[in-house]
């Protein structure tokens, strides 16, 4: 069971790491990147297809980096593919109609997505004194069905940590989901962390 | 008595920012609010010491900070925030209110509330 703290601490970090994560690409892209306050569900798979509401042939966008270490499992950015091509055009300053990914765009969303998920990781273990290694961000694009289980891979009978947050960069609206995948013994170890840190401010 | 208005979506920040507050403050009066507009029934009140989160859910921190400022002009507030950009730190320069960027809060909270009440 995780306690209302637990929960709201976890949240926290998420959004602290989000915070960081958006001073970067603020500097990257010359402007100012929006975010909204995330939420947290430790879910299920059918429990998180149904939050995330995605037809089995609609195009997604997934890139997802890997951890290991203390902090294992898998974090991973969906956004839905029109909101994907739009940030990767930002990125890649490439103006050409928004009709196709390419490699250089795959790369321009890999490295926001690799931002993003590696500051979160980053607060986590700070806060949590815990170790991670991290791999390099790996872009897939397809049919929701076709992808998301290859990005997703591990037992979906696991549990799910899902961090839905929204951000925006220069008043175009840009989706994008995150989830951070972990088996039980990992949430549990992220538990016990979680518990020590709020212990150490005070806060039980 | 020294009062104190704490803002903050996040429960664990709403009273790690009160436990650091009582560390300086021990005979304090706290309010801790979840969002601005929580916040908005005190606003004619006066408090010796406002912390405010920036993201927030609905009214945003700054937003919050003008109304304030708009009753009381020379509030102490402090906007505690994770969101170091550039553009929120012109903000809160443009309105003369200090910032102090998360997770590490403890020591510049402590400074901030050391500082000499306003009455």
């Amino acid at each position: 069971m995780i306690s209302e703290l637990q929960s709201d601490y976890i949240k926290e970090l998420f959004n602290v790491g989000m915070g960081a994560a958006a001073s970067e690409l603020s500097e990257l892209i010359n402007d100012e990147v929006f975010m909204s306050v995330p939420s947290f569900q430790l879910i299920n798979w059918q429990q998180l297809t149904n939050t995330l509401g995605y037809q089995p042939n609609e195009a997604v966008t997934m890139v997802y980096v890997s951890m290991d270490g203390q902090l294992k499992g898998r974090g991973i950015l969906i956004y839905p593919t029109t909101a994907s091509l739009e940030l990767a055009h930002r990125l890649s300053e490439d103006f050409s109609p928004l009709d196709d990914l390419t490699e250089l765009e795959e790369e321009a969303l890999s490295e926001i997505s690799g931002i993003i998920i590696n500051n979160i990781i980053s607060t986590i273990c700070k806060q949590l004194n815990v170790n991670a290694h991290t791999s390099l961000p790996i872009c897939e694009r397809g049919r929701w069905d076709s992808i998301a289980e290859k990005a997703i891979d591990i037992d979906t009978s696991h549990k799910i940590m899902f961090i839905g947050m929204y951000f925006s960069i220069k008043h175009k609206d840009l989706k994008g989901e995150l989830l951070f995948l972990q088996d039980g013994e990992t949430i549990n170890e992220l538990l016990t962390h979680t518990t020590n840190a709020l212990k150490k401010m005070g806060v039980e | 008595m020294t009062r104190i208005l704490i803002v903050d979506d996040s429960l664990t920040m709403r009273l790690y920012i009160s436990t650091i507050a009582k560390q300086v403050r021990i005979d304090s009066d706290i309010i801790l609010c979840a969002s601005a507009e929580e916040a908005i029934p005190y606003i004619d009140e006066a408090f010796d010491y406002y912390s405010l989160d920036y993201t927030l859910p609905g009214m945003s921190g700054i937003e919050l900070a003008n109304k304030i400022l708009h009753r009381h002009t020379i509030a102490k507030i402090v906007m505690v925030t994770g969101n170091k950009q550039e553009a929120v730190r012109s903000r809160c320069d443009a309105i003369k209110i200090a910032m102090i960027v998360k997770p590490d809060i403890e020591e510049p909270l402590i400074t901030f509330f050391s500082e000499e009440k306003l009455t």
